[in-house]
């Protein structure tokens, strides 16, 4: 028998448990050996990861200011070199234009037993450089942040398809009774939107849940309708039991009716939620030294100190997929600096203490076995002036993202660029391959977690994707 | 088995290959073969290939590109590189060595990443670059002969391809003569639904009760929940046309159009704002209009089709006639595209994939998006076919081209008095410009480098200086007021033809940058029902491919919309897959009596009205939806259609019942309906209280109710929703502000009717919500929520709360 593709009912039949427990489970998207829409992962992959905290960059951080160093930049700095610019073949077909190199204006140094280069920009990332496994060849698709960013999310540049998170929450649904499979923290508005934490085909239940938004003080970041209006929680109380009563009343009429149980069950899982997934965004039941290891006691780290917080929390109550986006809405995002490159450095210190805070904090409790962490943007950056000016253009060629945690190797460094920066050319790790790693880290084969729809089997990874075995440990 | 036959015909192969290769090579006359051109190669250049050529090859690119690769599933691009016919022969992107050629030779260009990018994981070291130079450039030293057995293509049987039943024609089976039913059939649908239900030894369910089959037929027809005195006046009708008298005013009345374009939205994708920047389109309303109107008026479903893809190349009749053509086009426009992609020949083709995919999915139920780089692997679609009809709209200009490529606002035409008036408008915009022009021309003057050394310092100069820019500044002033408050020349979204028609090649593997050979537009030739003809040199071929898709002969468009009909209203579609009626479809167990609808449906010359109105009188139609158990039991899905489908009401019913339940509805047909000045979609309010169908559909920020409440995604064309029970729907009516203001606006409506017993307004209250009074028990429970409260609105404003959250308000029997 196919069990990827049999209905709820047959699933139903076949296992000859109830339905109470296959729509609970289906309430939040939540596996279960009966939760007939998710795939069976066949053969089972050992998962190495049971959840996932993705901080995401958006508008491109560069590679050559931050975790890869070039010496060559300082060497050949203000020199006009020939070079195949992404943005100008696509527009013109051009190739090896004359592009100024743009030496780093911050200093590089290495770090931890390992010895990473790491930029002024990350002094206290740059403390974990033995945790963490760089990959500096990363290469993708999309110029543009709309494309590149859908890309990322999504792997299609274009066409709608559903993005990492749901497809995660898909095949392994939440950990979690009272809470969702796959949340995205502060998620911008900008460059695909809401289609980047979107389900697309697979059913809305698997879509991320959104709280807060970017641009939004995380302090206001909330779950929708969780807190009612007015009421106190006596009167909110009694009108749960006021609804319940008249289902329970209405109900009679259809006895043993599956999908009439099912509503019912989803409002005592309402309820659950409504008691316990504020409790999980409240910071306040952190000490004072965890808040101040995230950066929460400092305005510039403050923000994204408390969502990377938050994330943790989310994560160690059973999400399992948990994005934190540092941007904002504007179609020119947060690391873009096509002109002015110094600016990296308040988006670094915003989120440089935080991020190692997070690290740090999985680290001593144990978190980090078994939850992977993957810092990353859609894109890079030329390792050359654009428009002979002082900033960078996007360079989707090549770049770097690191991962910790989860079963990757801790202190490892994967791929390079060329001499400059510019484009991967040592083991080259594609976005589709990425993703195919990630999903693999997770227990699930990127070949098989498929959905049927409009007649054929999707998949994250289209028809690519392969696995980087080397980074696994 | 299979493998094992398999193998022993790659064996069979191998051995003929081998032994035909060796026959040639000995006969003198066939040395020009291409299979084995290959003169002699010297022992060194062959050691030269073993050393430093097969193994770069064995270990960097068979893996992808060889006969075991074809085996797994796994050759890209269909080249072959473990032979030296492999190589010769290439792959879909031509032949990957030309011997002594290097510069031709694509495997090179590959190697050194330059059109194509080969190994992907890392550009191979110089020096191995250079070994396949010197290896080209000497001649190609390769011993391994004969192509090894793999067919790289399958090619696809159109004529097996028809026999699937999608694309059959109609059958006109006979209507069965149906005897000892329980119930009498009404039509003839009845007697295909009963005949079956017969012979599988069930009966169909009983008519509903009145109040069910009220309720049930108002949101079906129009949207909307029936008002107590609706109910009381249906019931109490013994007329025996009491219920066709009900359907009919309910088809007439403008309500319907504005529920049934709802579900055509969905299919279309609509959508009035992009994802990417979140740009507001601010003219998408007028083709929610027209699609209203088209429901309302019952334009023949032929027309609609042909209009939404070619309206503007129709002729006309009136100005009227030609506005709702132009505007229908705007269905070509409305893809939620990435303006952004820098490649724009590359944004061109998505644009086109995604108009193909509106057409064909929406139209044909055909998933054409596969062929755009491979042959369909499931349906009988080759490639060609897609850059056929691809062909047709990559004449079509959707986007003008820029860094962020923008869509196309065209002018409306309009009267000839209003023509007038925007003319002159428009004159009297350009005079200003040119005297604006003007004055910066002659400011210009003033301060360039020869007027400053002759006459610096001179004081009527600057005098003129400020005069000049008073002037300016005072004729800017007019031209912003006139062009913001002047009168505004109505536009519409759309598309419009290119100057330059031609057929378009093939993409190979869909890459825009590695072309084939070029297709004459034309459309798809599993539907042979139709002699293939060319399309016109002067035009894209919209219109006739419009006019191809509604041919009466063409069996799959009747089937489509006809199987959509049935589950608008059914919940369930007679094939459960209504957008894919490929191969990978769901094929109906009622096969006869959709080609019998689909048939019905041409007789009415495609009035979706008449169809409509013929299902909702049947008995299939009016069952009651609690079946009996054993039709439950063998037929849990109801594929005999025993009994009504029971209906979840989806997001658009919800939010309109809970408006006209509180009395807020605000009715008015019509319109731009966005509020603001915004044009982007970033956390626009939704404030409206009129229908669902004019909330705005913003694809960044859609009203919460629907997103709640599985909304179609408006970026993919959807016949069919998803259904999902989620906690998230419980906290929405449990805590969300919205419902509580409706809910409170209800409480003060029910409130109002100070003549009224507590007990009668909770009888109303009931028939307000769940169109049926309160059993006994509910009754009770109301009551004492009733009492339990210190303040009564409050306690109305909880009891109208929990009506909206409970089963009976949420589903329609």
């Amino acid at each position: 028998m196919d069990l990827c593709c049999t209905s709820r009912r047959q699933m139903l039949q076949a296992a000859g448990c109830g339905f109470g427990s296959l729509a609970l489970a289906g309430l939040i998207g939540r596996s279960s050996l009966c939760a007939a829409d998710a795939p069976v992962p066949h053969p089972p992959i050992i998962p190495r990861a049971k959840r996932i905290i993705f901080l995401f960059m958006q508008g491109g951080p560069s590679q050559v200011d931050s975790f890869e160093y070039k010496e060559a930049l300082d060497r050949h700095d203000g020199q006009k070199l020939a070079f195949d610019d992404a943005r100008t073949i696509a527009k013109t077909g051009n190739r090896a234009t004359n592009e100024r190199i743009l030496k780093s204006p911050w200093k590089f140094e290495r770090y931890g037993e390992t010895g990473h280069w790491v930029s002024d920009l990350f002094p206290s990332v740059a403390q974990h450089v033995d945790d963490l496994c760089f990959i500096h060849s990363m290469h993708t698709e999309g110029i543009a942040h709309g494309p590149a960013t859908l890309f990322l999310h999504c792997g299609a540049t274009n066409s709608v398809r559903p993005s990492i998170g749901s497809w995660i929450n898909y095949g392994l649904g939440s950990e979690s009774d009272n809470l969702p499979g796959f949340v995205s923290l502060s998620p911008s508005s900008g460059n695909g939107g809401t289609r980047n934490y979107g389900s697309a085909f697979l059913p809305p239940v698997y879509q991320g849940t959104a709280i807060g938004r970017a641009g939004m003080p995380a302090t206001q970041a909330a779950f929708r309708n969780l807190s009612p209006v007015t009421a106190s929680s006596n009167q909110q109380q009694r009108q749960l039991e006021l609804v319940q009563s008249l289902n329970t009343e209405q109900i009679k009429r259809y006895p043993g009716d599956a999908e009439l149980e099912a509503v019912i069950n989803s409002y005592e899982l309402a309820w659950k939620m409504q008691q316990h997934a504020p409790d999980v965004l409240n910071l306040n039941r952190e000490t004072a030294e965890t808040q101040s290891l995230y950066g929460i006691d400092q305005p510039e780290t403050d923000d994204f100190g408390r969502l990377c917080l938050m994330a943790r929390r989310l994560s160690e109550s059973g999400v399992r997929f948990v994005q934190v986006t540092y941007g904002d809405n504007t179609a020119n995002p947060a690391w873009d600096q096509h002109s002015n490159l110094p600016k990296h450095a308040d988006h670094a210190r915003k989120v440089d203490r935080p991020i190692a805070g997070l690290l740090a904090d999985l680290k001593r409790r144990g978190l980090l076995e078994d939850t992977l962490v993957w810092w990353g943007s859609e894109f890079g950056r030329t390792p050359y002036a654009q428009n002979n000016g002082t900033g960078r253009d996007h360079n989707p060629d090549g770049f770097t993202v690191f991962l910790a945690g989860g079963g990757v190797k801790s202190g490892y460094s994967y791929g390079a660029t060329d001499e400059f920066g510019h484009r991967a050319v040592e083991n080259k790790v594609h976005m589709h391959d990425l993703h195919a790693t990630i999903l693999h880290l997770m227990g699930l084969d990127h070949e098989r977690l498929t959905y049927r729809f409009s007649g054929r089997d999707y998949r994250l990874t289209d028809v690519h994707g392969r696995i980087i075995d080397s980074i696994i440990a | 088995m299979s493998i094992l036959s398999r193998s022993i015909v790659s064996i069979v192969f191998i051995t003929q290959s081998f032994i035909v290769s060796w026959s040639l090579a000995s006969d003198p006359t066939a040395a020009s073969a291409p299979t084995d051109s290959a003169p002699a190669f010297s022992a060194d250049d062959l050691d030269f290939f073993e050393k430093k050529i097969r193994p770069v090859l064995v270990r960097h690119c068979e893996e992808c590109h060889s006969a075991a690769a074809a085996k797994s599933n796994r050759l890209k691009g269909g080249l072959l590189v473990d032979s030296r016919d492999g190589l010769l022969k290439g792959g879909e992107s031509g032949a990957a060595v030309v011997p002594s050629n290097v510069e031709d030779s694509l495997l090179i260009q590959a190697m050194r990443y330059e059109s194509l990018q080969m190994p992907p994981q890392g550009k191979l070291p110089a020096n191995v670059i250079a070994d396949f130079e010197r290896w080209i450039a000497r001649g190609m030293a390769d011993p391994r002969r004969g192509l090894s057995a793999v067919d790289t293509k399958k090619r696809i049987d159109l004529v097996a391809g028809r026999q699937h039943w999608a694309y059959r024609p109609l059958l006109h089976a006979v209507t069965p003569v149906v005897s000892n039913s329980s119930s009498d059939p009404r039509s003839p649908i009845d007697a295909f639904v009963m005949n079956r239900l017969q012979s599988d030894g069930f009966r169909p369910a009983p008519e509903a009760r009145p109040v069910s089959l009220i309720r049930r037929t108002y949101f079906d027809l129009v949207g909307l929940p029936p008002e107590p005195e609706q109910i009381d006046e249906f019931t109490a009708d013994d007329r025996p046309d009491a219920f066709e008298r009900i359907v009919d005013r309910l088809l007439a009345s403008p309500q319907f159009g504005e529920r049934w374009s709802r579900h055509w939205l969905s299919v279309v994708r609509f959508g009035e704002s992009m994802t990417l920047r979140g740009f507001i389109f601010p003219e998408a309303w007028r083709y929610r209009d027209y699609v209203i109107d088209a429901f309302n008026s019952d334009l023949p479903y032929d027309r609609f089709v042909i209009e939404q893809i070619a309206g503007d190349l129709l002729p006309a009749e009136s100005l009227a006639e030609t506005q709702r053509q132009k505007i229908a086009t705007t269905f070509l426009a409305l893809g939620n595209n990435n303006l952004e992609e820098q490649d724009k020949q590359q944004l061109r083709m998505d644009v086109v994939d995604e108009q193909l995919e509106a057409i064909c999915k929406g139209f044909l139920a055909q998933t054409v998006g596969c062929a755009r780089c491979h042959d369909h692997k499931f349906d009988p679609i080759p490639t060609r076919d897609y850059y056929a009809m691809a062909g047709i709209l990559a004449n079509v200009k959707t986007l003008e081209e820029a860094n962020v490529s923008t869509w196309l606002e065209l002018p409306l035409p309009v009267e000839p008095e209003r023509e007038a008036i925007f003319a002159r408008q428009e004159a009297t915009l350009s005079e200003l410009q040119s005297k604006i022009k003007a004055v910066t021309d002659a400011q210009k003057k003033l301060t360039s480098p020869a007027s400053d050394t002759t006459n610096s310092g001179d004081s009527s100069e600057r005098k003129d200086a400020n005069q000049l820019s008073d002037q300016l500044k005072q004729l800017k002033k007019e031209l912003q007021e006139l062009s913001e408050n002047g009168p505004q020349r109505p536009k519409y979204m759309s598309v419009t033809e290119e100057k330059q028609i031609d057929d378009i090649p093939v993409h190979i593997r869909g890459t825009v940058h590695n072309l084939g050979e070029k297709v004459p537009r034309g459309f798809l030739q599993v539907l042979d029902f139709h002699e293939a003809k060319s399309l016109p040199a002067s035009q894209s071929g919209r219109k006739e491919f419009g006019e191809w898709i509604v041919h009466r002969d063409n069996p799959l468009a009747a089937r489509v919309i006809s199987n959509r009909v049935w589950h608008w209203l059914m919940k369930s579609g007679l094939s459960r897959s209504p957008d894919n009626f490929g191969t990978t479809g769901d094929k109906p167990v009622h096969g006869e009596l959709l080609d019998r609808q689909a048939g019905r449906f041409l007789e009415k010359n495609g009035s979706l009205k008449e169809v409509i109105r013929e299902i909702v009188l049947s008995h299939t139609y009016r069952q009651a939806s609690d079946a009996n158990i054993n039709p439950r039991l063998s037929d849990p899905e109801n594929r005999l259609l025993s009994h009504a489908n029971r209906n979840r009401l989806d997001a658009e019913c919800l939010l309109d019942a809970i408006l006209t339940i509180s009395g807020q509805r605000v009715d008015q047909l019509g319109g731009r309906t966005i509020v603001g000045r915004a044009t982007e979609d970033y956390g626009y309010m939704h404030t409206s209280r009129r229908r669902a169908v004019y909330w705005p559909v913003f694809r960044n920020s859609l009203p919460e109710i629907f997103e709640a409440f599985d909304f179609a995604d408006p970026s993919i064309p959807t016949g069919g929703r998803s259904v999902s029970t989620v906690a998230t729907q419980s906290l929405f009516f449990l805590n969300n502000p919205w419902v509580e203001s409706y809910a409170q606006y209800s409480a003060q409506r029910i409130l109002d009717q100070p003549e009224r017993t507590d007990e009668n307004r909770i009888e109303r209250a009931f028939r307000m919500t769940l169109g049926r009074p309160p059993s006994a028990r509910e009754m009770q429970i109301a009551s004492e929520t009733l009492i339990s409260h210190d303040s009564r609105e409050k306690a109305w404003t909880g009891l109208f709360k929990a009506l909206f959250a409970s089963i009976d308000f949420r589903y329609v029997e």
